[in-house]
């Protein structure tokens, strides 16, 4: 059995889902998946990077110069893409239990 | 070059150079990006960028597949020895507390107050050399600060307690050597 994620690893890779994403476009996004609840700062942001890329989740893209500055494209690999769907599954089943649980406790009263 | 960008700069040398040659650029370009009007980098964001330097060194260093950087060890060492020492003078200005409280501290001779002050000395410079860049003292500043360290340690005396040096009325069970 897979530990779970830590939630940074899990939004970057949510972020990474749809499309390839450059490290300004990760950070923005993240806030916005969270609903601002969540803002990573670029130093977590490139420490996961490095890490998912060492575990093959997560590839290089693309690399672009705008304005001089180098803009770098991550992609999920089809490995990442796995993992996410594990840990997606992983939490549906527990969301699922919670539910069901607190329906029983509504219709039942409080224990 | 702006006061930011080159204040970045100055934190993203912390990180192991591998990275550092990958990906330093990308991330200043983020990191000037996410700072909107700021002049300079905020508290936060500094601790985040030294606590990811922190961890990427550690992570290279317990990495299994050999590409370990000495240099990079001599970074985290230089980091780690001074945290070391300061935690070891948390017990000297315990005992320096102590014998304040005693109203005994003129007793105490000087070098006994601050028995590490030497090594502390060394070690603000060996940071100071780390901090400003310098290519010669740069380099050999932390072989000097564990030598020194080492040295102060091997010829430290053992400790007496209940020598005479504790004050009139304290029992010598409770002399600040023995903590």
């Amino acid at each position: 059995m897979t530990d779970a994620l830590r939630e940074p690893t899990f939004l970057i890779l949510t972020a990474l889902a749809a499309r390839p994403q450059h490290g300004y476009g990760i950070l923005r996004d993240v806030e916005e998946i969270s609903g601002g609840r969540v803002q990573l700062r670029a130093g977590t942001v490139y420490t996961a990077l490095d890490r998912l890329r060492t575990d093959g989740w997560v590839a290089v893209d693309r690399e672009e110069v705008v304005e001089s500055r180098l803009r770098r494209y991550y992609r999920l690999t089809d490995t990442g893409a796995a993992r996410l769907e594990a840990e997606v599954t992983r939490m549906r089943a527990h969301t699922l239990a919670a539910e069901k649980r607190l329906r029983a406790r509504l219709a039942g009263g409080t224990a | 070059m702006t006061d930011l960008e080159r204040r970045y700069r100055r934190l993203l040398a912390l990180y192991p150079r591998d990275h550092r040659e990958r990906t330093g650029e990308e991330m200043l370009a983020v990191l000037v990006a996410d700072a909107g009007d700021r002049s300079r980098p905020g508290w936060r964001e500094t601790a985040n960028l030294l606590w990811a330097a922190a961890r990427l060194h550690l992570r290279r260093l317990v990495a299994a597949d050999g590409g370990v950087e000495p240099g990079d060890v001599l970074a985290v060492v230089s980091l780690l020895g001074p945290v070391a020492l300061l935690a070891g003078a948390a017990g000297s200005v315990h005992e320096l507390a102590w014998w304040v409280r005693a109203g005994a501290v003129g007793q105490l001779p000087w070098s006994e107050q601050v028995p590490d002050l030497p090594v502390w000395l060394v070690w603000f410079a060996v940071a100071v050399a780390a901090c400003s860049g310098g290519g010669a003292p740069r380099r050999p500043a932390p072989g000097w600060g564990w030598s020194v360290s080492c040295c102060s340690r091997c010829s430290a005396r053992p400790p007496t307690s209940g020598s005479g040096r504790v004050p009139a009325g304290c029992s010598s069970a409770w002399s600040p050597r023995r903590h």
